[in-house]
């Protein structure tokens, strides 16, 4: 099956099909959310809700384009929603946006993780996107629903945050 | 007014090693990198950030959302209506006729209609007109 199949399937009524779509993307899911909110626990809540949210609009959803940025921007809708309501993870003692390789260090790692978290949510967002996502201007523009311009620039502005962050 | 180009030589220097293509030229970028030391070592430690990150990447663990997820599927959406609220404004403009009837005394429990009839919608749509939206944020 694929997701096309899957969402056709769906679309006619067959809801054990949206399992395959949850099954193929709820890590990814679970891991922009987390970039977003920044803890685990609020983010397993705004993934599960976007799939709840994207199975009920699964009825505007063109099948012709691929189902995860259509996807993402309902999750993001949830993750802000959230975000309003909730409070971020105040102290780090484990990561849950940077993941450990053999790349970079334990301390290395530790201090990106804490610089992260102490951007600005939307700042977070556009750089977990950016380097771990490997998106290009474009695709964060139309990710994000904003201008390329504003893409550069926020993308800039998160780089100095997170430079004077990690100087400290 | 230099630290305004200075901004934007920096963004399009970034922007350039990210791949994409700028507005400036090289040869405008280069011309004030060679002339503003502040640039220079700024665009060093831009550089430093961008290798870290370059370097890192997401964490992602194991999740089952499944079972949740479709515990909520066979549940029906409630969707509301536009009937309540045609019968209410009926309702009310029927009240308001009747109120403009200059010899009827409408009386205590007819003057209360209104808000009976508005408490009767929300009742009907399950909702607390009292409820604080907790959703509601200022623009920034």
């Amino acid at each position: 099956m694929d997701d096309q199949a899957a969402i056709e399937r769906c679309k006619k009524g067959q809801n054990e099909a949206f399992r395959y779509i949850v099954e193929r993307y709820q890590r990814q899911a679970v891991s922009h959310a987390t970039a977003i909110l920044g803890n685990r626990e609020d983010a397993l809540d705004a993934a599960q809700e976007g799939f709840i949210d994207a199975f009920r609009a699964l009825k505007s959803f063109d099948e012709a384009r691929p189902f995860y940025p259509w996807f993402y921007v309902l999750l993001r809708n949830r993750c802000y929603k959230m975000a309003a309501r909730r409070r971020e993870t105040e102290s780090v003692d484990e990561t849950v946006i940077v993941a450990s390789n053999s790349a970079i260090g334990d301390e290395e790692m530790l201090a990106l993780e804490e610089a992260l978290l102490s951007l600005d949510r939307e700042d977070r967002e556009i750089v977990t996107l950016k380097y771990f996502d490997g998106l290009s201007y474009d695709e964060l523009a139309e990710r994000l629903e904003i201008p390329k311009g504003t893409v550069m620039s926020r993308l800039f502005h998160a780089r100095r945050k997170l430079q004077a962050t990690l100087e400290r | 007014m230099k630290e305004i180009a200075c901004e934007k030589v920096l963004m399009a220097k970034m922007a350039e090693a990210d791949g994409e293509t700028v507005e400036l030229s090289k040869e405008d970028l280069n011309l004030h990198l060679i002339s503003c030391e502040k640039c220079r070592a700024e665009i060093t430690q831009l550089h430093d950030i961008d290798t870290i990150l370059q370097r890192s990447s997401r964490a992602e663990t194991s999740v089952d959302l499944w079972l949740a997820v479709s515990r909520h599927l066979e549940q029906p959406v409630r969707r509301i209506t536009w009937q309540p609220f045609a019968v209410a404004v009926v309702l009310l403009i029927a009240f308001k006729l009747f109120e403009m009837v200059p010899e009827e005394d409408p009386g205590i429990v007819i003057r209360a209609a209104p808000l009976v009839i508005f408490g009767a919608l929300m009742l009907l749509l399950k909702e607390n007109p009292f409820k604080i939206n907790s959703e509601l944020v200022l623009e920034k």
